[in-house]
């Protein structure tokens, strides 16, 4: 039994003192990035804006390798609130009292420097429908009629609640129709957007009282491409896509679209961190992996 | 029964068995485990019929028709019962188990199943201990108690013969002697073919006994004969305890 | 008499045919994944799609032109591995140890206990593990890591090792109750102390049992997703230590399934196969360490490990299996503390029993019913055809027969199969079929063709442990075999198929994987009818979590999780119990043979997987 105990306390120590060890050796410690998973509106959002010096975007120079990719807002945040070297991206509008938003650019995050422009790291949220279907007037009444919604000055009040930068110009008033509409209104896209379409859905079966009562809308987002995707395959007339980044050029022959609100990309940093402001250059050297440590981005 | 040969796949189990059983006596099988005796037993019946690679040849004649020839095993078990090792009775009420067999022979009405499972449990001697505890399970009753209460479910069939394959081995001397004694009662009713290790018991309660060896019937006479005068060297030594 | 035998062969044909139904399930999983990969493969060259290094899609790519990304699943494919080699170096050490301890050190109410933790630890849903991955331990290891983030190999073998340990744990367990006390009896005559009886003869009386149960947990690790999504850090590269993002197969499907252009999701598919082939692989393996049986046990390799027969490294071995018990004891009261705290005071009316309204509050009152009708429907599915086809097995077939090794390896293969593959074959049959949306149907029938094996295995576990005199006594009587398996055998068999039951339930309850591609992951209304969309608990708890918007909500929805997780655990107890005191006499008749000291149904069905 002692000789037992001997070897077990043994192990610990030498656990504890590994432990010890490697924590002292590592000094400053690496950069953690994280990033979100190809495919996402917000890392194709944030990959086109970042760029070089010479102009060479995120995109085309690829994500370093290493970085680490999370599908999903919430998990940004979780692993930069809780690693002091990290930095993330996301939504402005998801951002909570756990980490520090960084100004970019000297600028700070908010609705007025994204709508004059000023801050720089911003993306539309969009909205699609199938192309041929638009504009051949075949979508069913209850997307027309919900469509109509959204492009309404009571819509871009929501979008201004919940913290977004609203899109005012061409908005009308909605109101609710006359006769009572039925059907289905399928939802697929961004799941950034989600939370937003979720008040709109919400707010757009009120002002439209009795008369919607019948429109089902069933809702499933699982990513912007999948969005275009489906809305590219819609036939009958009733599905909407939720985008988070601007159309593709390559799209525009398919899909047509509106932007409904502009949301900011909040870059992310733990709250112990010191740093308070972020070029636009250096985003670049960081999620290209040749700025490997903080103090590299205060000396210059 | 004649010239009956039983095989296992390849293994022989029964050679060449010649054996009359009369009818309403008590029939005993001895031999040392192995012998065949209880492999015999099941061919009355077609238990054998389950075991994969079984092949029987020679004829079976129940009342002077060959049981192999008919494919209706099920009326044949209906009229050949059988008590096994160890009791089973099944995970249901008293009754239920009684009624089981009258059940499966479409038997629904429930003054006629009464009737059926109170005469079972008369003949088997329990129905005074377990009249008051019809519905309870049967897997409460006491090791002899469910050995009896099997035999009563096999006589509520109202088999011609009942097959018992060593009943009484799993149970103490008193549930013991109480099987005995049930069993001589019942040959007024029934043929009973008991198989048995114990030879004191078979000397006690059988009318006949064959000794088997080897998978064959090496002597086969009245009880009294065999216990007492054998004419068989093997028979001798065996009943004597010098070997098996 | 004619007609009991057309009823009698009706019966007969109709098992064989819900067995058959299991071969078909497995082969369609097989042509439908590989159906949709061929094309993908084709464009991108089997060997670079294997062997290559870069994975960097590019979701508009198309079939039959050049492609602009790469398609290269190599460093996933070492990622998996060496991840699930690193899990199973966690789990197993900590499975075999503590079933150790539970099998031979410890009595009553302590080993109840652990037994509990056991159980809960395995009905915990992945997702939850994941949760608890990112918030409680990654920022401990961050403290030691280079870059201040722990995602990687170390964190994900220690949530993975943690997610198989209960799997090694029983089924070890398992095993070692089953030798023969005289072996230990045995030992210790011989004058061996307890430690050396345990550690030099029953651990290796026990090895064929204990093996299988570490295959059975590198299969688990080897399917799993949705815990690996988040603490793996997903980069696809090579693994580069212990702190280097690394990304897995299936974190590689749930993470791209929804973004993925046409070649991208030929490839994810292919990905899918890849696992697959896996999955085939281990049964193999499985079968033939379990066939060994019989020529093992001799080992006349052992004597290098001679220094192993000294008295004081078993007793050490003991103070590592009590301390392993602990750890898990230890690992699972932070799991739930953390959840009660985070989760408990978010518990309100609104979220619980609120109606659903867009913008309005959010409620998982949906989810529950989702849940319920989901649960409904597929134990209403695969429940009949689960018990036919292991009544098949176990009453009918003859075990030489081909066709019946065939189903067993098909259900080995059902079993083993990745559950995020299980929602790629529902996504391109189920959804299909029901007119290619989502809905709560189709995610019903892909967890049901899931739920198969278990309810076979399980079932046909039980069936077997019905004494066969019970049979032969009913066919005596003149029953026929239809009969006498409604009558007699299943009745018997009752405690074990409600347990399967049970089990199947939890399961239900604790995927995510299936449901995401098939029934939708967004928190909806109440669902109208099985062709609407839903969520169940377990894909709203990662919806909610999802944008960081009902970080709250999130938690309390993990409560709500793992209450029902604990209630049907004890709800199996109490079935157990019940049944138990019905079948008193027949029960300890059969314990007493088993050589079992307490005939708790789960440990029957965990019995069962061994084979």
């Amino acid at each position: 039994m002692k000789t037992s105990r001997k070897v077990i306390l043994a192990i610990i120590v030498l656990v504890v003192a590994l432990t010890a060890i490697l924590a002292a050796c590592g000094g400053e410690k690496d950069i953690a990035v994280i990033a979100r998973t190809s495919g996402s509106g917000t890392r194709d959002a944030f990959e086109s804006i970042v760029k070089s010096e010479d102009g060479t975007s995120l995109k085309d120079a690829g994500l370093m390798k290493g970085a680490i990719e999370q599908d999903k807002t919430s998990t940004v945040i979780s692993l930069v609130a809780s690693t002091k070297t990290g930095i993330g991206y996301v939504s402005l509008g998801s951002v909570d009292e756990s980490v520090k938003v960084l100004d970019v650019e000297g600028v700070k995050a908010t609705a007025e420097n994204v709508l004059n422009g000023s801050y720089k790291m911003q993306r539309p949220f969009v909205i699609m429908t199938n192309k041929a279907i638009s504009e051949a007037d075949g979508l069913t009444a209850a997307t027309k009629d919900f469509i109509a919604f959204l492009k309404s000055s009571q819509a871009q009040e929501i979008v201004g609640e919940e913290g977004y930068v609203r899109q005012d110009e061409g908005a009308t008033e909605y109101s609710a129709p006359t006769a009572a509409l039925t059907g289905t209104i399928n939802i697929s896209g961004s799941t950034s957007v989600d939370p937003l379409m979720d008040k709109l859905i919400g707010e757009y079966k009120e002002i439209g009282g009795a008369a919607v009562a019948n429109v089902e809308i069933s809702k499933n987002c699982q990513g912007t491409s999948h969005g275009i995707s489906a809305v590219k395959a819609d036939e009958v007339g009733n599905v909407i896509g939720l985008g988070s980044s601007a159309v593709k050029a390559a799209d525009e022959a398919q899909i047509s679209h509106f932007e409904i609100a502009l949301d900011a990309i909040a870059v992310i940093v733990n709250p112990e961190n010191e740093l308070e402001n972020i070029g636009i250059a250096q985003l670049f050297g960081i999620y290209t992996g040749s700025i490997t440590k903080f103090s590299a981005l205060s000396a210059a | 029964m004649s010239g009956a040969d039983l095989y296992y796949g390849e293994f022989h189990a029964l050679r060449n068995i010649d054996i009359y059983i009369p009818a309403e006596r008590v029939t005993a099988f001895i031999g040392p485990s192995g012998c065949g005796k209880t492999t015999l037993l099941k061919c009355f019946n077609r238990m054998n019929d389950l075991v994969p690679d079984c092949k029987i040849t020679g004829e079976f004649l129940i009342g002077g028709e060959d049981i192999y020839k008919s494919k209706d095993t099920a009326s044949l078990r209906k009229n050949v019962g059988m008590v096994f090792q160890k009791p089973n009775p099944f995970p249901m009420s008293v009754y239920d188990n009684v009624a089981y067999g009258p059940r499966t022979f479409g038997i629904r009405k429930r003054a006629q199943l009464d009737e059926i499972v109170e005469s079972s449990l008369k003949q088997a001697a329990m129905w005074d201990e377990l009249k008051d505890r019809l519905g309870k399970s049967a897997l409460g009753l006491s090791g002899g108690q469910q050995q009896r209460l099997c035999i009563a479910r096999a006589l509520a069939t109202s088999p011609g013969i009942i097959l018992m394959d060593e009943p009484t081995s799993a149970l103490d001397p008193i549930s013991t002697a109480k099987i005995e004694e049930l069993i001589v009662k019942l040959k007024e009713l029934t043929t009973v073919v008991i198989v048995t290790h114990n030879m004191q018991q078979a000397a006690r309660i059988s009318d006949n006994t064959g000794f088997f060896l080897l998978g064959e019937l090496v002597e086969y006479a009245s009880t009294r004969q065999i216990f007492s005068e054998p004419q068989k060297q093997e028979t001798k030594r065996y009943i004597s305890g010098r070997f098996g | 008499m004619e007609k009991s035998k057309i009823k009698e062969g009706c019966g007969k044909v109709f098992f064989a045919a819900a067995a058959a139904l299991c071969i078909a399930a497995a082969a369609a999983i097989f042509v439908f994944i590989l159906m949709k990969s061929v094309p993908a493969l084709r464009q991108t060259g089997l060997g670079d799609f294997l062997f290559g290094t870069t994975w960097a899609p590019d979701p508009n790519d198309v079939y039959g032109q050049t492609l602009s990304g790469s398609y290269g699943v190599l460093p996933m494919l070492t990622g998996t591995l060496v991840a699930t080699v690193c899990a199973l170096a966690v789990g197993g050490t900590l499975g075999f140890f503590t079933a150790v301890f539970l099998a031979y050190y410890c009595r009553g109410r302590i080993r109840a206990v652990f037994t509990a933790v056991i159980n809960l630890l395995a009905g915990v849903p992945s997702v939850i593990f994941g949760f608890f991955g990112i918030k409680v331990i990654m920022p401990l290891f961050n403290e030691i890591s280079p870059n201040g983030n722990s995602s990687g190999l170390l964190l994900t073998s220690l949530i993975l090792g943690m997610m198989i340990f209960p799997t090694v744990a029983s089924l070890s367990k398992t095993a070692l109750c089953s030798v023969p006390a005289a072996y230990y009896e045995g030992a210790l005559a011989l004058g061996s102390t307890r430690d050396q009886a345990v550690f030099r003869t029953v651990v290796p009386a026990a090895r064929s049992g204990i093996t299988a149960a570490m295959i059975l947990g590198v299969g688990r690790a080897l399917g799993e997703t949705m815990a690996v999504v988040m603490v793996a850090g997903n980069s696809p590269q090579f693994i580069g230590g212990l702190f280097s993002s690394f990304r897995t197969l299936t974190a590689n499907i749930v993470l791209e399934m929804g973004y993925a252009g046409e070649v991208q999701m030929g490839a994810l598919f292919a990905t899918g196969g890849v696992l697959l082939v896996f999955v085939a692989l281990t049964v193999i393996l499985l079968s033939l360490v379990t066939s060994d049986k019989k020529t093992k046990g001799r080992g006349g390799k052992k004597r290098g490990f001679t220094f192993l027969f000294d008295r004081r490294i078993c007793a050490a071995g003991k103070v590592f299996g009590i301390f392993c018990a602990l750890f898990a004891l230890l690992f699972l009261s932070a799991l739930v503390i953390y959840l009660a705290i985070k989760g408990l005071p978010h518990m309100s009316a609104q979220l619980l029993f609120g109606a659903y309204e867009y913008g309005g509050g959010i409620s998982i009152l949906p989810s529950v019913a989702a849940t319920l009708m989901t649960v409904g429907i597929s134990l209403v599915i695969a429940l009949p055809l689960g018990i036919c086809a292991a009544i098949f097995l176990s009453e009918y077939a003859k075990s030489k027969n081909p066709l019946v090794r065939i189903i067993r390896a098909a259900v080995d293969i059902l079993s083993g199969v990745p559950s995020i593959v299980y929602g790629l074959f529902g996504a391109v049959t189920f959804v299909t079929l029901l007119g290619g949306s989502y809905s709560i149907a189709a995610g019903s029938l892909t967890i049901a063709v899931m739920l198969l094996p278990t309810v076979i295995r399980a079932t046909e576990e039980s069936l077997r442990a019905v004494p066969l005199s019970l049979r032969e006594g009913a066919l005596a009587l003149g029953a026929g075999r239809l009969r006498t398996i409604f009558t007699v055998v299943l009745p018997s068999a009752l405690p074990g198929i409600i347990a399967a039951a049970i089990l199947s339930v939890g399961r239900v309850m604790s995927e995510s994987a299936p449901f995401m591609f098939t029934m939708g992951s967004s928190l909806q209304p109440m669902p109208e009818g099985a062709m609407s969309g839903g969520t169940t608990l377990a894909v709203a708890l990662y919806y909610l979590s999802g944008e960081n918007l009902y970080t709250d909500e999130a938690y309390a929805c993990a409560c709500v999780l793992m209450l029902i997780v604990l209630a049907l655990n004890v709800a199996a107890e109490v079935a157990g119990r019940a049944l138990q005191k019905k079948f008193q006499g027949e029960k300890n008749a059969r314990k007493r043979y088993k050589g079992e000291r307490r005939g708790s149904l789960l440990r029957r069905i965990s019995r069962s997987q061994e084979h």
